[in-house]
């Protein structure tokens, strides 16, 4: 149940749980429509009742509104939607099954269950011929493949084709539902000579939805399609205090302690560089996130799993220091950044002259402990010691989409 | 009956638009003072706007068009006068400091230089938070630009930054991934990653 569970708001376990109730609700709300009435949806098409139109009119624009309106409040991240595919042929041929049997059977998929369901006869037999039709389909599909995946345009939307803005874009739609609202009400009193018709424009029960819809949709319209900061952001001037402190350093020897010392090891250490210096060297246990990746979903949700403290490095403290400033503003708190980077690394430990003749005792032992870090990095100790077994994670972000992406009703 | 439907459920409506309206304030009174979004900031900053190589900046030396920037030292340094047409010195920690940014706002171009590389990246990085246009951060540091950059820019120097490997890493250091290439170069975490099957949805 996207993007809900991706998310992590509900559990994967309940995904059908959640199916079965909305399906429920789904299926009482086309009943007490009477959408099971298969004369009652046919009137669409002969003009004496529009009201599956204006359902499923309604359903689009709130579910737009909704969706674009949820998102600027980060309750749905647009980017972890499924958006269909479109199949040019099999729309136009499916469209026009569709058209003809819904005024010949007079119900759609969906609404012939609903009316099955309830005993309606010539419901049950609607759905036999659908079940007919889907087993002939399967079994020639060869024979109809070129039309079902013919034409293939990927997932494109309306507004990007007609060149309009998004926000337009559902505004134009919500204007052009409530204009048919107002048409299909006309016509329908024509059609049924309803002789005490209100005179206005519109049937005055239409005024509240008509300014709650109106109004969402120029709010989407005039906002941004997202606020620039979120609540959840730390402050700008809290961000600059720690960086300006360095508190976010962690030091060349406390990263080869740990190394080291799997057992003392509570760092999770994060590489932002590019995917092909990953591959060409990384620190063992290393995980890669390229910089440019850190926000989305799937690897923000990674870094936020860990009980472990984040450590970012690049070649300099640069990259990582970017990296640092993007998430805490994010609002992480456990992450740090290695100070110099690999190059200080190696610096530190390969490339320095650990001989020292200083009395003090912590700058003996440091360059001790430098110098044999050296020795056990030289022959591969902290690979060994550090499990590297490697499990690939798929993150929702870089999933595909499902083959067969096809949904309808 | 149909009447006291309608009356319920614009109602219903009205209440859920109202809770979405209160929703927006409270998230707006919360939020900290940003006028960019993090994904934008981080956009700039990957797709190489920010960072100044040193060839560029020679460049903009070069052609005299350094007029047309003002170069911001964000250092701790006191004597850094003199330097460049269009000079600015604002210590780190006071860069937010709302004069320091309707100053720096006001500014066609902006340069900023610390004393670390990371340092003027850092700085980038807020003021462009922050709403500011047009800033770079010079790569390296005030030194390098001091000493090596403004006297005449050696070319092996050119796209010298921080960022740049400076050893044969696995030669030193004896790793796994440093001798067999990985499968999955952005893969490599516990179990229990994210698996989402997605689904199409119909009625």
């Amino acid at each position: 149940m996207g993007p809900l569970i991706p998310q992590g708001f509900v559990n994967a376990d309940l995904n059908l749980f959640f199916a079965f109730v909305i399906g429920l609700g789904f299926g009482y709300v086309l009943e007490q429509g009477g959408f099971s009435n298969s004369r009652k949806l046919a009137g669409v098409f002969y003009g004496y009742d529009f009201v599956v139109l204006r359902v499923f009119f309604t359903a689009a624009i709130t579910a737009a509104l909704g969706l674009l309106l949820f998102q600027y409040l980060g309750w749905i991240n647009h980017d972890l939607l499924y958006i269909n595919p479109t199949y040019l042929w099999s729309i136009v041929v499916g469209g026009v099954i569709m058209g003809v049997g819904f005024i010949l059977g007079g119900f759609c998929p969906g609404t012939s269950i609903v009316a099955a369901v309830i005993g309606k006869v010539d419901a049950m037999v609607f759905v036999l011929g659908m079940m007919i039709g889907i087993f002939i389909f399967g079994s020639f599909y060869e024979v109809f493949q070129p039309i079902y995946t013919g034409s293939f345009l990927g997932s494109i939307f309306v507004y990007d084709s007609l060149g309009l803005s998004r926000d337009l874009f559902v505004l134009i739609l919500v204007v052009v539902a409530l204009a048919a609202f107002i048409i299909t009400r006309k016509i329908e009193d024509k059609v049924n000579e309803i002789k005490d018709a209100p005179s206005g424009l519109f049937h005055p029960s239409y005024t509240g939805p008509f300014a709650l819809m109106l109004g969402m949709a120029l709010l989407v319209f005039f906002l941004p399609q997202s606020p620039n900061a979120r609540w959840y952001e730390q402050n700008p001037d809290t961000l600059l205090e720690k960086a300006a402190a360095g508190a976010q350093y962690a030091h060349t020897d406390e990263i080869a302690f740990k190394l080291l010392n799997p057992k003392n090891n509570d760092l999770l250490l994060v590489d932002v560089r590019e995917p092909a210096d990953f591959s060409n060297f990384s620190f063992p246990g290393a995980i890669n996130i390229p910089f440019e990746k850190l926000l989305q979903p799937g690897f923000e949700k990674l870094l936020k799993q860990t009980d472990k403290q984040i450590v970012f490095y690049s070649y300099g403290s640069t990259l990582a220091d970017q990296a640092w400033m993007l998430l805490s503003r994010e609002g992480f708190e456990n992450i740090r950044v290695l100070k110099g980077g690999l190059n200080g690394f190696f610096d530190a430990v390969f490339a320095a002259d650990h001989q020292t003749e200083s009395k003090n005792e912590m700058q003996q032992f440091d360059a001790r402990f430098l110098e044999n870090a050296r020795e056990a990095f030289k022959t591969g100790q902290a690979a060994q010691k550090v499990m590297t077994k490697k499990s690939p994670v798929t993150t929702i972000v870089e999933m595909e989409a499902p083959p067969a992406g096809k949904g309808g009703c | 009956m149909e009447r006291f439907n309608d009356k319920m459920l614009t109602n219903a409506a009205l209440l859920f638009v109202m809770a979405i309206v209160v929703a927006m304030l409270v998230q707006w009174v919360l939020s900290p003072k940003y006028d960019a979004s993090n994904a934008a900031v981080q956009n700039s900053i990957a797709a190489d706007e920010v960072l100044l190589l040193p060839h560029q900046f020679r460049q903009l030396v070069d052609e005299n068009r350094m007029a047309d920037y003002t170069v911001v030292y964000v250092g701790e340094q006191q004597d850094v006068a003199g330097l460049f047409p269009n000079q600015l010195s604002i210590p780190f920690a006071e860069l937010l400091q709302k004069q320091q940014l309707r100053s720096l706002k006001s500014q066609k171009n902006i340069i900023l230089i610390a004393d670390e590389e990371t340092k003027a990246m850092l700085a980038a990085n807020l003021l462009l938070s922050q709403g500011v246009q047009h800033v770079q951060a010079a790569a390296r540091n005030l030194k390098f630009v001091q000493e090596e950059l403004l006297p005449g820019l050696a070319p092996k120097m050119a796209e010298s930054h921080e960022e740049k490997a400076r050893f044969d890493y696995s030669r030193f250091f004896s790793n796994e991934g440093s001798t067999t290439k990985k499968s999955n170069a952005n893969a490599a975490l516990p179990s229990g990653g994210i698996e989402v099957k997605a689904v199409a949805g119909g009625c």
